[in-house]
């Protein structure tokens, strides 16, 4: 990640002014936050909010589950497939996001899997008790 | 110019957030999409000046200035909800 600088003009912007705060690490979540923030405004546009502060809740509770979940599933991204986690960071962070309220049919899918392959172990166990007698 | 292309970019972002507020899964899906991606330069231009030795461009200013400025002209239209055009069911 390139060093935060400031204009010449002298004027910080936002970020420059995270980076000064939060120190070096300001970056990556610099990234990972504005990332999950556009993500989250796809969920926005497709949820039915009355009010702006209902819609400001929709963000920053996506905004803050990206943040929080980001970083492991860019660590496994890179021990699984070798992506660097600088690079995945982003994307992660933009999916997590615009995910928004439609974590039901992820969890469904992931029991569906996690039922599909008990199934298939135990069909596995049988067969070999069955070779056995 | 840096502080001007914030201050341009928050605007940009708060207009397509106030919209998106109002949208919902009627809206037609190119609206909706249109006003992402606003909101999706407008979060990448915030952190621009990360990078190092960035400068925003006059042309890059001007096309700021622009967006902002069709966001401020259209809000009136905004203001009762999503305009029935661009509802699904709505005359195209």
């Amino acid at each position: 990640m390139p060093e935060p600088i400031t204009s010449t003009a002298g004027s910080a912007s936002l970020a420059v002014v995270a980076v000064a705060l939060l120190g070096p690490l300001a970056g990556p979540y610099v990234v990972i936050v504005f990332a999950a923030l556009a993500g989250s405004l796809r969920a926005l546009s497709s949820t039915q909010t009355i009010t702006r502060s209902a819609g400001a809740w929709l963000v920053l509770r996506c905004t803050t589950l990206a943040v929080v979940l980001t970083s492991g599933v860019s660590e496994y991204l890179a021990s699984a497939y070798g992506v660097a986690p600088g690079d995945s960071m982003a994307p992660v962070a933009l999916a997590i996001g615009a995910l928004g309220n439609g974590w039901k049919p992820v969890f469904s899918a992931l029991s569906d899997g996690v039922a599909m392959l008990a199934a298939r172990l135990l069909k596995k166990a049988e067969g070999a008790e069955g070779a056995e007698k | 110019m840096t502080l001007i292309h914030e201050i341009l970019c928050v605007a940009m972002l708060w207009g397509a957030f106030c919209r998106l507020v109002r949208c919902n899964h009627m809206t037609r899906a190119g609206i909706r999409f249109a006003f992402f991606l606003i909101g999706f330069a407008a979060c990448a231009g915030i952190a621009q000046p990360l990078r190092a030795g960035w400068e925003p461009s006059v042309f890059e200013l001007s096309l700021l200035i622009g967006v902002v400025t069709m966001q401020l002209v259209t809000a009136p239209r905004w203001r009762d909800g999503v305009p029935a055009k661009f509802q699904a069911g709505g005359q195209p």
